[in-house]
C-alpha cells in the first residue's frame, strides 16, 4: 500500500512539474511577420511556447526587414532582457541590431543603460558597439574615448577593437599597442593577435615579436606561433629554424609542440621532422614527448624506446614515467617488464615506485616484490627514501625485512641518511633496537657522516659501536675532523683522553 | 587591571594564522633526498657509485649531480635523477644533488659515504 502511495505520488509530482514548467519556462519566442513591429514581436506579452518542432524559419523572418526604428530596437532589447538567459531571445535581438541603422546604435546605447540586470546591459551593450565598430569602426573608437574612463570604456574599447582587428588588423594593432599597460591592453593585444594569426599569421608574428619581452607579450607570441604552425606547419618550422640559438628559440619550439602534440601528437612529431637541423630537433622531442604522455604515455614510451639512445633516452623516459605513473602505474610496470634493456627499464620503474611510494609506500613495496636485481635494487631504495620522509617506522619495518645482505645494508644506510636529516633522535633510538651486523654498520655509518657536522661529539660516540675496524676508524677519523672545525679544543681533549695519535 | 577579553581571541586568531602560513608554505617546500644505490668494484682501485634521488613532494624536477661537492655541477639537468660515477676505492664522498623544479624553485641535498675497499681486482 505504501509503495502504492509513493508511486502514485511521484508520478503526479512529475506530471506537475511538466505542467509547470510549460506555461511558465521561457521558450520559442514566437516572431511575428512584418508587419507587426520588432518590438512587439519580442515582447513578452507576445511570447508563447510552440507546440511545434523548433523552426528556423520563424528567426528568418526579420531577412524580409530593411531597416527598425530605434524605438523598436530599445523596446525590444528591454523586453529581451526580461528573458534573462535565453539564448534564442537573445539571438533574435542580436538579428535586429545588425539591421539597426549605424547612426542609431550610440542611441540605443544610451537608451538601455538603465537595465536593471548589469549582465544583460553589459551583454547588449557589447553586442551594439561590436555592431558599430564593423560598420563604423573609427567612429566607433571616437565614441569609446569619448568615454570617461573606467569599466565601460574598457569594454568598449576592447570590443571594438576586437571587431577591428578582423578587418583591419594593422590599424586595431597600432591602437592596443598604444594603451595604456594594464590586464585591458594585454588582454585586447592577446584577442587581436589571435584573430590576425587566423588570417595573417606572418605578419601577426612579426608584430607581436616586436611587442616586447614581458611575460604578456612573450605568451601572446607563443600562441600565436601556436595558431601558425596548425595552420602552416613547414612555414612555422622555418620560421623558428631561422631564429638565432638561446632561449627565446627553446619557448617557440616548445609552445608550438606542446600546442600540435595536445591535439595531435603524430602532427606536432612530422613537424618536428621538418625541422632542419638535429639540434633544433633534439630540443623539440622533450616537450612532445613530455605532452604526449600525458594523454598516450604507452605511445610516448614505444617512440622514445624506438628513436633515442643514451642518457637522452633515459631522460626522456624518466620525464614519461611521472606522467604514466599518475594515470595507470600498474600498466606502467607491466610495460618494463618486456624491456630487456635496464638503462631503459630503470628510469621509468623508478619513476613509477617513487611516485607511488608517496601515496600508498605498501603497494610501492608490492611492486619492489616483483622486481629482481638492480632494478628491484634501485627501486627499494626509491620506496624507503620516499617512506621515510611519510613513515620512518614503517620504513623501518619493511626494510628489516629484507634478507641479510648488501642490498639490506643499503637500505639500512639510507634509511638512516633521510630519518637522521629531520628526526636524528628517532633515527638514533631506532638504531639502538638493532643488533650488530653489517646492515647496523651501514646504518650507523650513514648516521655518524649525517650528524657529524652539528654534533661531532655524539657521531664520535656512535662511531664508536661500529664493530668493522676500517669503517669504524674511518668514521671516526672523519667525525674527530669534523669536531676540530666546530671545537678544536674538545677535539683536543677527546684525543688526549683516548690514546689516539693527537693533531696539531 | 582588567584585561580586556578581546586580546585572548586576537592571540589565538594570531596563532592559527601563524600556523597557517607555516602549513602553507610547508606545502609548497620542495625537498630531494640523495641516497647511494650500489657501488661496484670496477678493478683494482676504480668503484662505479649508483647516485639517485627522490623529491618530496613527488613532482617532475630535474636533477642535477656535483660528484665531489667541489661547487661544480658534473651533469646536465635530467628528469632521471640516476647517475654512476667513478671514484677511487676506499675514498670519504660527499656528492650532492640539486632539484629544480620548472618554474625555478630548487632543492639541494648531500650524501656522504665510503667507497668500498676493491682489494686489487675483486667484483661486485
Amino acid at each position: 500500500m505504501k509503495r502504492l502511495i509513493l508511486v502514485v505520488a511521484a508520478t503526479a509530482s512529475f506530471l506537475a512539474g511538466v505542467v509547470v514548467g510549460h506555461y511558465t519556462l521561457p521558450g520559442r519566442v514566437k516572431l511575428p511577420v512584418p508587419t507587426v513591429t520588432a518590438a512587439n514581436a519580442i515582447s513578452p506579452s507576445s511570447s508563447r511556447r510552440s507546440l511545434h518542432a523548433p523552426s528556423t524559419s520563424q528567426t528568418a523572418s526579420f531577412d524580409s526587414i530593411t531597416s527598425f526604428s530605434l524605438t523598436d530596437v530599445i523596446v525590444a532589447i528591454k523586453n529581451a532582457a526580461a528573458y534573462s538567459g535565453d539564448r534564442r531571445v537573445h539571438s533574435e535581438v542580436n538579428d535586429l541590431i545588425e539591421k539597426l541603422d549605424v547612426k542609431d546604435v550610440r542611441a540605443v546605447i544610451d537608451a538601455i543603460q538603465d537595465l536593471p540586470n548589469p549582465r544583460e546591459r553589459n551583454m547588449f551593450t557589447s553586442i551594439l558597439v561590436a555592431h558599430l565598430a564593423e560598420v563604423d569602426p573609427e567612429g566607433a573608437y571616437a565614441w569609446a574615448n569619448s568615454l570617461p574612463g573606467g569599466q565601460e570604456r574598457n569594454d568598449a574599447m576592447q570590443t571594438i577593437l576586437s571587431q577591428w582587428s578582423t578587418t583591419d588588423p594593422q590599424r586595431a594593432a597600432t591602437i592596443a599597442a598604444a594603451l595604456p599597460a594594464g590586464t585591458i591592453r594585454d588582454q585586447t593585444i592577446a584577442d587581436i593577435a589571435q584573430r590576425w594569426a587566423e588570417k595573417d599569421p606572418r605578419t601577426a608574428v612579426a608584430w607581436t615579436e616586436a611587442l616586447g619581452n614581458g611575460d604578456g607579450e612573450r605568451a601572446v607570441w607563443q600562441s600565436v606561433l601556436s595558431t601558425w604552425a596548425q595552420n602552416e606547419p613547414a612555414a612555422a618550422a622555418a620560421y623558428v629554424a631561422a631564429l638565432s640559438s638561446g632561449e627565446k628559440k627553446d619557448v617557440a619550439i616548445e609552445a608550438i609542440v606542446r600546442q600540435l602534440a595536445s591535439s595531435d601528437p603524430q602532427a606536432a612529431l612530422s613537424w618536428v621532422e621538418k625541422l632542419p637541423d638535429e639540434s633544433t630537433r633534439q630540443k623539440a622531442v622533450e616537450p612532445l614527448v613530455a605532452q604526449w604522455s600525458e594523454t598516450d604515455p604507452e605511445a610516448a614510451a614505444e617512440f622514445v624506446i624506438h628513436n633515442s639512445t643514451g642518457e637522452g633516452r633515459e631522460n626522456l623516459l624518466a620525464a614519461i614515467s611521472y606522467q604514466w605513473a599518475q594515470i595507470d602505474p600498474v600498466a606502467a610496470l607491466a610495460w618494463t617488464q618486456d624491456l630487456s634493456d635496464a638503462s631503459a627499464r630503470d628510469p621509468v620503474v623508478q619513476g613509477i615506485v617513487s611516485q607511488v611510494a608517496e601515496n600508498n609506500p605498501s603497494v610501492a613495496a608490492q611492486m619492489v616484490s616483483q622486481l629482481s636485481g638492480d632494478t628491484q635494487l634501485l627501486a627499494a631504495n626509491s620506496v624507503v627514501s620516499q617512506w621515510t620522509g611519510i613513515d620512518p617506522q614503517a620504513a623501518s619495518a619493511w626494510a628489516a625485512s629484507f634478507p641479510e645482505g648488501e642490498t639490506r645494508d643499503q637500505l639500512f644506510a639510507n634509511l638512516v641518511n633521510r630519518w637522521a636529516k629531520t628526526d636524528p633522535s628517532a633515527a638514533a633510538a631506532w638504531l639502538e633496537t638493532i643488533t650488530t651486523n653489517p646492515s647496523r654498520d651501514a646504518a650507523v655509518a650513514a648516521f655518524t657522516s649525517r650528524i657529524a657536522s652539528v654534533d661531532p661529539q655524539t657521531a664520535v660516540q656512535w662511531a664508536a659501536t661500529i664493530s668493522d675496524t676500517a669503517m669504524r676508524n674511518m668514521e671516526t677519523q672523519a667525525a674527530v675532523q669534523s669536531w676540530f672545525e666546530i671545537d678544536p679544543a674538545g677535539a683536543r681533549a677527546w684525543i688526549g683522553s683516548s690514546g689516539l695519535p693527537g693533531r696539531n | 587591571m582588567k584585561r580586556n577579553p578581546m586580546f585572548k581571541w586576537i592571540g589565538a586568531a594570531g596563532v592559527g594564522l601563524m600556523l597557517c602560513t607555516m602549513a602553507a608554505l610547508g606545502a609548497l617546500a620542495l625537498t630531494v633526498n640523495a641516497f647511494v644505490v650500489r657501488q661496484t668494484c670496477l678493478n683494482g682501485d676504480v668503484v662505479a657509485v649508483t647516485l639517485s634521488a627522490t623529491v618530496q613532494p613527488n613532482q617532475q624536477v630535474r636533477y642535477r649531480w656535483d660528484f665531489n661537492n667541489d661547487g661544480v655541477f658534473d651533469t646536465v639537468a635530467s628528469f632521471n635523477p640516476t647517475v654512476i660515477h667513478r671514484y677511487p676505492d676506499e675514498r670519504r664522498i660527499t656528492a650532492r644533488v640539486l632539484a629544480v623544479k620548472a618554474n625555478g624553485v630548487r632543492a639541494f641535498d648531500t650524501v656522504t659515504f665510503n667507497t668500498r675497499r676493491c682489494g686489487g681486482g675483486g667484483g661486485g
